[in-house]
């Protein structure tokens, strides 16, 4: 370390930080969050006296509020969704309070909108309708204390519950913007969602059960019909391994239950990758997680025994695939193009699948 | 703000999104929060746009609201910052040449504490003087100094940056 100075310092950051890369710029969500900030300073500036006289007037009314009904349980205090109209006005599709302070959710960005609330980031595009024969998707992002979830509705919804973990359960109204539907909140991180629930005029349409995420994420992939039982929990390791680039160990894990299907990278490095559980071609090979550390992992069908590695060193190394309930599972750590090729095989010896690069 | 400031903005915005999201990245050592100090930073430069270009250096204005914002995250709610990588979400987009360099490098810088940290990004990524990181800053070029000479000696005496940076 004698030689190393400032300078080096800045010479490596620069050509670590190369290797990042960024989605697209979420022009409309910056465009609409900076003419919040502006309409917030000219409303700041133009009325300081009316918003006194507004104080002098809520302060009686919030006490008499606070007389009448009591002090808020403690769920309550961390967090409120309000009722809003059924149409959207300047994009707002939710607010509430959230650990004492308001949150609202906007739609930026035209007809295939990203879901904003301050201090939280964008969420992606929502799309104008939920995928499938799903009630509602619903997108999460968030970091810190808190989560942001929103994403349309089927017009058929009327409304959603949502029970946490604590037994507390919310009701969601979806709200109408340029034609179509959506939900959108704030939770705290520290209240983890046990189910989800979709109804209409008439009864429950589907209840969902998001992945008991760690850093609580509520990811919500798979939808159940009401009545139905919930599928049984399966867990298991699907590889570990030592990264002797990284001095990292790694393992992954499938959870298979209510939620869908979920591999997660212990090390937290890649997080959680959720998708519903399906029937998948009894030769497929996809490729489901893949991230920065050069761990991949991916779901196979239910005749792959075992995947062949072709490395551009020309050695060759053998990928064990783990079946549970009707499909099959793998994960490995590699370098970037390390693998040339691959092959997937029966239990009996016969190639039923192949491609270049890593599997999937 | 009229078109052509619109135009402008819209310009800036997307040629210095990518350059911004790194800048958040170098100082948070987290996807997500970089993306957000981005997003923070850009949506106050196009609040006063029409101030901050005739002021004349956009870039300087962005790159001081990012270095604050984050600073403020610290001040404002006691953010107790965890120094391993590990984040809840996927970088689903991530490349992965380099990555051993960047997880080093990172885990090094993550070590400092933030104000050393935003100094030395400042001073040695941005190849600021220290005039302007101090004017950047908030604070006197004293205090720059002392704050880099303390950066530098505690990433000397780190192990993380012994393997990462020397060759």
């Amino acid at each position: 370390m004698s030689g190393f100075d400032g300078r080096d310092l800045g010479q490596q950051v620069d050509r670590a930080l190369a290797t990042i890369a960024a989605g697209p710029t979420p022009a409309a969500a910056i465009v609409a969050r900076g003419r919040r900030i502006r309409r917030r300073r000219r409303a700041v500036r133009a009325g300081a006296v009316a918003v006194v006289a507004a104080l002098a007037v809520a302060i009686p009314a919030l006490v008499y509020s606070a007389v009448r009904s009591g002090p808020p349980g403690p769920v309550a205090r961390q967090l409120t969704i309000a009722k809003l109209g059924p149409i959207a006005r300047n994009g707002v599709i939710g607010s509430g309070t959230a650990d004492g302070k308001p949150w609202t959710v906007r739609l930026a960005g035209g007809l295939d909108p990203v879901a904003t609330a301050a201090g939280l980031p964008a969420t992606g595009r929502l799309g104008t309708r939920p995928g499938g024969p799903d009630p509602v998707t619903l997108q999460v992002a968030g970091s810190g204390a808190q989560r942001l979830l929103a994403g349309p509705a089927s017009p058929g919804v009327a409304y959603l519950t949502m029970r946490l973990a604590n037994g507390t359960t919310y009701r969601l109204y979806p709200v109408a913007w340029h034609g179509h539907h959506y939900v959108g909140l704030v939770v705290p991180w520290n209240l983890p969602v046990a189910q989800f629930a979709a109804y209409s005029r008439h009864g429950e349409l589907a209840y969902a059960i998001p992945f008991p995420d760690t850093f609580h994420f509520p990811r919500v992939v798979s939808w159940l019909r009401p009545g139905a039982a919930a599928p049984a929990v399966s867990t298991a390791t699907v590889g570990t391994g030592f990264d002797a680039r990284l001095n990292y160990h790694w393992s992954v894990q499938v959870q298979i239950g209510p939620w869908g299907t979920c591999l997660l990278d212990s090390s937290g490095y890649l997080g959680t990758w959720c998708r519903p559980t399906a029937a998948y071609p009894p030769n497929a090979v996809t490729l489901m997680m893949s991230g920065p550390m050069g761990l991949k992992a991916g779901i196979t069908g239910r005749a792959v025994a075992y995947i062949q590695l072709r490395l551009r060193n020309g050695k060759t190394a053998r990928l064990h695939v783990l079946h549970i309930g009707g499909q099959g599972f793998y994960a490995l750590s590699v370098a970037i193009d390390h693998v040339a090729s691959w092959i997937a095989y029966t239990a009996t010896g016969h190639a039923i699948a192949s491609g270049t690069g890593t599997p999937g | 703000m009229d078109r052509a400031a619109e135009a402008e903005f819209s310009e800036f915005m997307h040629g210095r999104w990518l350059q911004l999201v790194r800048l958040g990245y170098v100082l948070t050592g987290d996807r997500g929060l970089a993306e957000d100090l981005a997003q923070t930073a850009l949506a106050r430069a196009y609040s006063s746009w029409p101030q901050i270009r005739r002021a004349g250096d956009p870039d300087a204005y962005v790159r001081r609201v990012m270095v604050n914002a984050n600073n403020g995250r610290f001040r404002k709610r006691r953010v107790a910052e965890q120094l391993t990588g590990a984040v809840p979400e996927p970088a689903p987009v991530d490349a992965t040449g380099g990555c051993d360099d960047r997880v080093t490098l990172m885990a090094a810088l993550m070590s400092l504490p933030v104000g050393q940290r935003s100094v030395v990004v400042l001073r040695f990524w941005l190849d600021m003087s220290e005039t302007q990181a101090a004017a950047a800053l908030g604070c006197s070029v004293g205090n720059v100094k002392s704050q880099v000479s303390r950066a530098l000696a505690k990433l000397r005496a780190g192990t993380a940056l012994d393997e990462g940076v020397t060759s």
